[in-house]
């Protein structure tokens, strides 16, 4: 899929990217890669005395859910900003499902920019995290 | 214990963090990446990337592994770390971030407010990080907004 500044429309829903479930194992890996090693994310006990009970996901992980989202609509050298809220807690056993609507179109300093609104969201529809992002797409052929 | 707000505008210590593939590899690999623009530099070319390049949330890891993460800044500041929550995460993109390449960070206390939330007092400061490549090019712009409860 290319998409491109022309043919994008404010309103236009991106193809949504499902992934998970998110599993115990995947949290260990993600505080080794990451470098966060708070235990509320991969030693039950703890997660359990700090009234969680049990582990739940970095945050960063479910960023970097939508990230991959991200970089499969409009790949890595486009993007401008990315940012999120975190609003609702991840646990394992969770299926994670990204989606993406345009909100914006602008030209700014020769480059063609598209302003999109994020979200990710589990099986239930529970809101995990809302944000935005800005991408730099080119014109489409028709019209170069 | 309540952050010290003359932090505001002050700026902690640079640190620095060398980007290898393997660490981008993990990384990928742990979100269930399998896009190769991230571990393929062949395949990355032929997507019109100079070649590997690493993810969007991948200056987590200079945080994190180069700074300690937002709990050490907000201990730092006089705030408890067991009480902070990540409020949101904000990357401004301006170049590509290759393997090789030695990033050196820098925070900056941009602001710190009170809020009286739903479940009691809050702090909120955010912190935004610079983070230059070996060419002291200017990559990528961070911005934290971290949640002290009361």
């Amino acid at each position: 899929m290319t998409l491109d500044f022309d043919t994008l429309a404010i309103g236009d829903e991106l193809p949504p990217l499902t992934t998970g479930p998110i599993t115990e194992t995947q949290l260990v890996r993600y505080a080794g890669a990451s470098g966060d090693f708070n235990p509320i994310h991969t030693v039950p006990h703890v997660a359990e005395q700090a009234g969680l009970g049990g582990v739940i996901a970095h945050g960063m992980l479910v960023m970097g859910l939508v990230g991959r989202a991200i970089t499969g609509w409009v790949g890595l050298a486009p993007l401008r900003q990315f940012g999120v809220r975190f609003v609702g807690i991840t646990r394992p056993g969770q299926t994670i499902t990204v989606t993406g609507r345009v909100v914006d179109k602008q030209a700014v300093g020769g480059e063609h920019r598209i302003h999109f609104e994020v979200a990710a969201v589990d099986q239930e529809g529970e809101l995990k995290v809302k944000g935005s992002f800005t991408a730099a797409l080119p014109l489409s052929e028709s019209v170069r | 214990m309540a952050l010290d707000k003359s932090f505001i505008g002050k700026s902690f210590p640079p640190f620095t963090f060398e980007v290898d593939k393997s660490k981008i590899r993990e990384l990928v690999q742990a979100l269930g990446e399998d896009n190769p623009i991230f571990t393929d530099d062949q395949a990355a070319r032929s997507a019109g990337l100079p070649g590997i390049v690493a993810p969007p949330t991948f200056p987590t890891l200079f945080k994190m592994w180069g700074e300690g993460g937002n709990r050490t800044l907000i201990e730092a500041m006089g705030g408890d770390p067991l009480r902070v929550l990540h409020g949101e995460e904000e990357y401004e993109y301006h170049g590509f971030i290759r393997p090789g390449d030695l990033i050196t960070g820098q925070s900056t206390v941009i602001s710190i407010d009170e809020k009286e939330g739903r479940s009691g007092h809050l702090d909120i400061a955010v912190v935004e990080t610079e983070y230059r490549n070996q060419q002291a090019e200017l990559v990528v712009v961070a911005r934290s907004t971290i949640v002290i409860r009361e």
